[in-house]
């Protein structure tokens, strides 16, 4: 017989929506309310980082970091463990700009409203900018090259505290110092009474109740207070924050296609890495690896440039190409400046999550005419940059050859050209998911109003990415905190008045 | 077969030691085991095309051919095939000191 554990609210999944609904009604415990946060992933403590590229990947990432959309041509990566992606990002904090909310245009949600949000987070993270000293030659390099060039670029603001600079943030950090909600946002809420429940897989919800399976732990972490098998919570109000590919899946095995926008309009930033090889050695690998951005082209040509740095194998996955020209580049990979190009992608129908006969979640994503060429232009721009900052070599996908060499600058846009950016060839990721349950009025054209209540389902909500009813077009963490808090605030209310 | 699939790819596998090569095969099959049947036989059926059309046309051609294939599955295949001979050589840490790499001592 299956265990049944009853509760006033129950949150699916710890990550920057999850965490912060936790802590945001975590008062009411106080109030006699019983709240869990189930998390499908373990809880990782300072001694269960290696820092190992494959096995931190492992641990942390559903599908090791290499989950594919049905077409093959882009991996998305998603985070499994308590704090949900907030573990593994680089801890950049960008508010989404008021432009885009007004974009948006889900009624009764104001930019106004969400700014003081923000300001909350921004706080409560420890956002700010790092010093010029702890700032490494790759980053520097950027700053040069952007610079040189007449282009404006930016510092990202960075939540962290005691940062090491190990350069590992992808892999988890093992000082903490990243403040994720596992670090910040939940260890406030357990401390106020709510149970939080690792190692909890979620399957569905039928009526009331969330119905789970509590699994053994794994990676050598604590088990979950619960006892390994089915069980059932029942909760007044269930607030779902599994994460854009999670969410929705555990909506259609619950109740089918019951809405025609369910698990539609998903968009993703999808990215890509360039490298360009410097004459001598450069810090690279160790320090923040994010510490700036240029958004020159984002409103014209739907594109950002980021500084970035990765480990041998994601690196090497990453270069469009094979043999010794790789290798010898590999050799050099000490000398490397790298900058990542984000496209912001729009929100198209077809676009979408949706699950298989066996309640699987699967992605289907094809890339637009304007993806494909905002890509183009921005590898040329990157190439740009990297010999302004005297790169003497440049690895940039979408060319014939594997290297441009700087006598060749003139030809850029010859040698880096939409014939040669052919999907499947090139390796193109995400990170920042998003959509798949849009906030809006109309159930014919979205899943949850602007409180993130689901529509036809007043006790069900929605707090995380996948209310996103477009692209951000900044890292969404920020954003997705300050929607969930709304959402909390939401249910708070309901939650005083009904008692 | 994968091996000296591998080593064209990845020509640095070829100056492997035994135990680096070995390390590689467990690499890459314990990443293998974790994926569909399905995906493992396009992967094997994949690698039998890849040797044929190399025996028919060098198989610097025949690699040539599928990497920049029109046929947008045929890239695909080849980009899978590429990615496990880069994940068998660059995630083994003994090469870090090679391409010097190396994991800042925690304070």
């Amino acid at each position: 017989m299956t265990d049944l554990l009853e509760y006033d609210i129950v949150i699916i999944g710890s990550g920057a929506g999850g965490g912060t609904v936790a802590k945001e009604l975590s008062p009411l415990c106080q109030r006699g309310a019983k709240i869990a946060l189930l998390e499908w992933g373990g809880h990782f403590e300072k001694k269960d980082n290696t820092r190992d590229e494959i096995s931190m990947a492992e641990k942390y990432y559903f599908d090791s970091g290499g989950f594919q959309t049905e077409e093959q041509d882009l991996t998305l990566a998603f985070a499994k463990a308590v704090g949900g992606s907030t573990t593994v990002y680089t801890g950049t904090s960008l508010i989404a700009p008021e432009e885009v909310i007004q974009k948006w245009a889900v009624p009764d949600l104001s930019y106004e409203d969400l700014l003081p949000r923000f300001e909350k987070y921004i706080k409560e993270n420890g956002v700010h900018l790092y010093p010029e000293n702890e700032i490494n030659d790759n980053n520097k390099l950027f700053v040069q090259g952007c610079k040189k060039l007449g282009w404006r670029v930016e510092q990202f603001p960075v939540n962290t505290r005691g940062c090491q600079g190990l350069g590992t943030c992808n892999l988890g950090c093992a000082v903490h110092a990243k403040q994720g909600t596992a670090v910040v946002q939940i260890p406030v809420a357990q401390k106020n009474g709510v149970d939080v429940i690792p190692f909890c897989r979620v399957d569905r919800i039928e009526d009331h109740d969330v119905v789970c399976e509590v699994l053994p732990p794994q990676f050598g972490l604590k088990p979950s207070p619960l006892k390994p098998g089915p069980i059932r919570f029942r909760a007044k109000k269930i607030v779902l924050c599994a994460g854009v590919v999670n969410t929705p899946a555990i909506l259609s095995r619950s109740f089918g296609d019951f809405l025609p926008a369910l698990g539609r309009y998903f968009t993703c930033h999808p990215a890509l890495i360039l490298a360009g090889q410097h004459q001598s050695p450069i810090t690279n690998y160790e320090g923040h690896p994010k510490s700036f951005y240029c958004d020159a082209f984002s409103a014209d040509q739907h594109f950002l440039l980021e500084t970035c740095m990765y480990f041998p194998f994601t690196l090497a996955k990453n270069l469009a190409g094979y043999g010794s020209e790789l290798d010898d580049f590999m050799d050099h990979y000490h000398q490397l400046q790298l900058i990542l190009v984000l496209v912001v992608d729009e929100a198209e129908s077809h676009n979408r999550v949706f699950i298989d006969r066996r309640g699987n979640p699967h992605v289907s994503y094809r890339f637009s005419p304007r993806s494909i060429n905002s890509f183009v232009d921005a590898i040329r721009a990157s190439t740009k940059i990297f010999f302004a900052a005297g790169a003497e070599r440049v690895h940039a996908p979408s060319m014939e050859q594997f290297f441009i060499a700087p006598n060749q600058s003139d030809q850029i846009n010859q040698l880096i050209h939409p014939k040669h950016f052919k999907l499947g060839k090139i390796s193109i990721s995400a990170a920042h998911l998003m959509g798949g349950c849009r906030m809006g009025e109309d159930p014919k054209t979205s899943v949850t109003d602007s409180w993130g209540r689901v529509h036809g389902n007043p006790n069900l909500y929605v707090a995380d990415a996948s209310l996103f009813p477009q692209a951000v077009e900044v890292n969404p963490y920020l954003t997705i905190m300050a929607l969930a808090d709304r959402v909390a605030e939401g249910i708070l209310r309901e939650m005083m008045s009904m008692s | 077969m994968f091996p000296s699939v591998q080593s064209c790819l990845v020509p640095r596998f070829a100056q492997f030691s035994p135990d680096q090569k070995e390390e590689s095969a467990r690499l890459i099959n314990r990443l293998l085991q974790k994926k569909s049947p399905v995906i493992r036989l396009k992967i094997s059926v994949f690698l039998w095309v890849i040797k044929l059309v190399s025996l028919l046309i060098g198989q610097d051609r025949a690699f040539k051919f599928f990497f920049d294939s029109p046929i947008a599955l045929f890239r695909k295949g080849f980009w899978g095939i590429n990615t496990l001979a880069k994940y068998g050589v660059y995630s083994q840490p003994s090469l870090y000191p090679v391409i010097r790499y190396h994991k800042r001592p925690l304070l």
